[in-house]
């Protein structure tokens, strides 16, 4: 066995990673009996398996991942939620109530949830106290390859960003992230913020510029043109 | 039981216009600007070596490109002693995953006629001076216009685009003997332009006036026109581009704005346009109609 | 126009070029700010913008397929892009060329990653200067992988012709107007498949082979340099994420 690659080299489609087929892993695919990576990205080669992280890309839907999906239709027993990147979740609208009463929950609501199942048949989220609607804050989007970075260390810049700006985080793995703060100012600092997490290139000191860009947003002096 | 409410958004944009306008309080945008602020401005000329005259226009995270070309043809039978003037405008869908492929829609063909106007009711080409044989020979200027990347307001980089494309354009020279009109090799001549056009977008949100919205802003305003200056005096073009009420009492310091905006814009084009367009009016520049 | 202009004694080109060199490229990925990815080619005086939205949701949703993504091609030309103006609107020529490279694109792609969406490929032709389909196919290539849509590989092209009788690699619009054949090719070279081919004229068997030679060799010219360009991209990204 040979591998062709190291772990973390940045990889490009069409790539040789190894002649293992068995080792073949995500975002991978065997053509002349080589592994080879599907993407852009960086390898990593973990015992049995060598796979490759997308360096960007769409959302693939996977069970469990906590989503921010917005309603867009209402049907009987069921409620359609938009998570983004053409895919649509489906969420069992809870037994209707005696009282016969319409649902509280209306078109364009965000709901924080988790998919209960992702496959040929749809993607299914899960209701229940899974399932919470977020009636306050507003939502911004990032790419969901970037997303995991407000999650390692132990949702270090998660929680750097909530400490300092005063808001809570939601974050979907689909890239939308709600921002639900004490007030506007609060949660456009929080917005800028993950502006940044997003858009720089690497985690390299990036939780010193996350810092920095919340106190300018938070204690600016605010000046008319 | 619920009361009618005029110009009610839905609920996500109710959101967005209340964090919106809780900003423009503080005298600020989502994005850092001030209220009356437009977003960085750059002009490129003569990125299509094929067209006569092109011009790159980028307005913050909006890009627009324009190209003239130049032709002879027939004048219109109600004008026979002037040239023709074409405008077409396109909102490319690479530019906007809300712009759809296909023929240009009521938008794309709304932007072309505001350039359109911004150019032919400035007066800014003289369409005069393109005629070689009256009621028969004139000079036909297209001018087109793309949406290349899209972030809101693409009236304004597509009037600055189009003027940048004009001034810089250098077309055939063409000669009239005895009512023959015929090339005349290797000469190219500047079309005669005599003003510079530019356009502002202006929004509104309840007492707030903005410039410039980005494409988020957009759908949260509760009513924008884009107006058009053919010179620092002189309205060209007014279009209300969307739907939602304009208070009377706020139309004055909107066109006031928009005029600020449209100076700032024409100096930076003149500055741009240096070695290759003077604002001559008085001189033939074209120099083009029959000796 | 004599065609024996085109070729001169030394076996050089109009433009100085030898019979198997491409004319002067360059390529940037992530030039659109709004597009899920994008990129822009130049090939001689041809300059080209490619970007990629998707997956989205199928519109009109009746086209969704429920076990692999849609993928829709538009190939179009700016009216200023060519010497005599050319009328707004899609032309035949244009909707043919959206085909050829879309089924190109699709060749590699693996669209069942992504059921009952859509991914849109708009090509721009901002200047035309011969080799506008190949050129189109790697930028929109280039846009595909800035997007991270999952693919087998890159692909590339390059059209080889037969000017004044000799074979000569990646056509200039003066070669292209005269030449008697003009063969377009695009390739996955890492997989050695073919994935676009047309021809337009006369070539014999043996003439065809050594046009398919020295497209390969062009072709992998242009799949470094779109190598480079996407390393560029994310030069800097590389970090352990979860």
């Amino acid at each position: 066995m040979t591998e062709l690659v190291n772990d973390k080299d940045f990889v490009l489609p069409g790539q040789p990673l190894t002649d293992e087929r068995t080792k073949a892993g995500r975002f991978t695919y065997v053509h002349g009996g080589l592994v080879r990576s599907a993407v852009a990205g960086m390898v990593r080669i973990r015992g049995q398996k060598a796979e490759v992280i997308p360096a960007r890309g769409p959302y693939k839907p996977r069970e469990n991942d906590r989503v921010i999906g917005i309603v867009v239709d209402i049907k009987p027993s069921y409620y359609e939620l938009d998570l983004g990147w053409g895919i649509t979740g489906i969420l069992r609208a809870k037994k209707a109530k005696k009282s016969g009463k319409e649902s509280q929950v209306t078109i364009g609501d965000v709901i924080y949830t988790a998919i209960a199942f992702a496959g040929v048949k749809g993607v299914m989220l899960k209701g229940g106290k899974d399932a919470h609607r977020i009636t306050r804050g507003f939502i911004v989007t990032m790419s969901p390859t970037r997303v995991p970075r407000l999650l390692v260390r132990d949702r270090e810049l998660q929680e750097t960003i909530e400490r300092e700006s005063q808001c809570k985080l939601y974050i979907g793995m689909n890239g939308y992230i709600a921002i639900v703060g004490p007030s506007t100012k609060n949660e456009f600092a929080a917005a800028s913020a993950i502006r940044l997490v997003d858009t720089e290139p690497t985690l390299e000191g990036l939780k010193e510029k996350v810092m920095g860009v919340l106190r300018r947003a938070l204690w600016e002096e605010l000046v008319e043109e | 039981m619920s009361v009618f409410r005029l110009g009610e958004k839905p609920y996500p944009t109710q959101i967005l216009q209340r964090k919106l306008y809780e900003l423009l309080l503080q005298g600020r945008r989502i994005d850092g600007r001030g209220l009356l602020q437009h977003r960085p401005v750059s002009v490129e000329l003569n990125v299509v070596e094929k067209a006569e005259g092109s011009a790159m226009v980028t307005l913050g995270k909006t890009r627009v490109v324009a190209g003239v070309k130049y032709d002879l043809g027939s004048p219109y039978p109600d004008t026979p002693d002037k040239g023709n003037l074409t405008v077409n405008a396109e909102l490319l869908p690479l530019a906007s995953r809300t712009f759809e492929p296909g023929p240009p829609d009521e938008n794309a063909i709304e932007l072309s006629r505001f350039v359109d106007r911004c150019i032919r009711e400035s007066q800014a080409l003289r369409l005069d001076q393109l005629v070689y044989v009256p009621g028969q020979k004139v000079g036909v200027v297209y001018v087109d216009v793309y949406v290349l990347d899209f972030d809101g307001d693409y009236f304004a980089p597509a009037v600055l685009a189009a003027t940048a494309a004009l001034a810089s354009a250098r077309v055939q020279r063409y000669e009239v003997q005895n009512g023959v009109v015929t090339k005349v090799a290797g000469e190219r001549v500047p079309l005669p332009l005599v003003k510079l056009p530019t356009a502002a977008m202006i929004g509104i949100l309840r007492d707030k006036v903005i410039v410039d919205p980005t494409a988020l802003e957009e759908p949260a305003l509760d009513a924008s026109i884009v107006i058009g200056w053919g010179t620092d005096d002189e309205l060209a073009a007014i279009q209300k581009d969307s739907p939602g009420l304009i208070p009377e009492s706020l139309l004055d310091e909107m066109i006031e704005v928009s005029r600020n905006v449209t100076v700032r814009l024409r100096r930076t084009l003149m500055d741009r346009l240096r070695d290759v367009w003077r604002p001559a009016e008085d001189v033939s520049v074209g120099s083009q109609s029959q000796a | 126009m004599e065609k024996a202009l085109l070729i001169r004694e030394d076996g050089t080109r109009v433009d100085g070029r030898k019979p198997d060199e491409l004319r002067p490229f360059r390529m940037e990925v992530g030039v659109l700010e709004n597009a899920d990815g994008s990129a822009y080619i130049e090939m001689g005086k041809t300059k080209i913008y490619a970007a990629v939205y998707g997956p989205k949701e199928a519109h009109p949703r009746h086209i969704a397929q429920p076990h692999r993504a849609i993928l829709q091609c538009r190939y179009h030309m700016a009216t200023f892009s060519v010497s005599e103006r050319k009328a707004p609107g899609m032309t035949r020529r244009e909707h043919e060329l959206s085909k050829v490279i879309r089924e190109a694109l699709e060749s590699v792609l693996f669209l069942e990653e992504y059921p009952r969406s859509m991914i849109e490929v708009f090509v721009e032709v901002i200047q035309a200067d011969a080799g506008t389909r190949t050129a189109g196919l790697t930028a929109a290539s280039l846009a595909l992988a800035d997007a991270g849509i999952p693919m087998a590989d890159l692909v590339a092209g390059v059209a080889v012709g037969k000017v004044a009788g000799r074979l000569v690699l990646d056509l200039s619009e003066e070669e292209d107007k005269n030449c008697e054949a003009d063969l377009p090719v695009g390739m996955a070279p890492s997989i050695n498949s073919i994935v676009l081919l047309q021809l337009n004229g006369r070539l014999t068997r043996e003439e065809f082979s050594e046009a398919m030679r020295m497209a390969k060799k062009g072709i992998e010219v242009l799949y470094e340099a779109q190598k480079k360009a996407l390393q560029k991209r994310f030069a800097a990204y590389g970090e352990v994420t979860d």
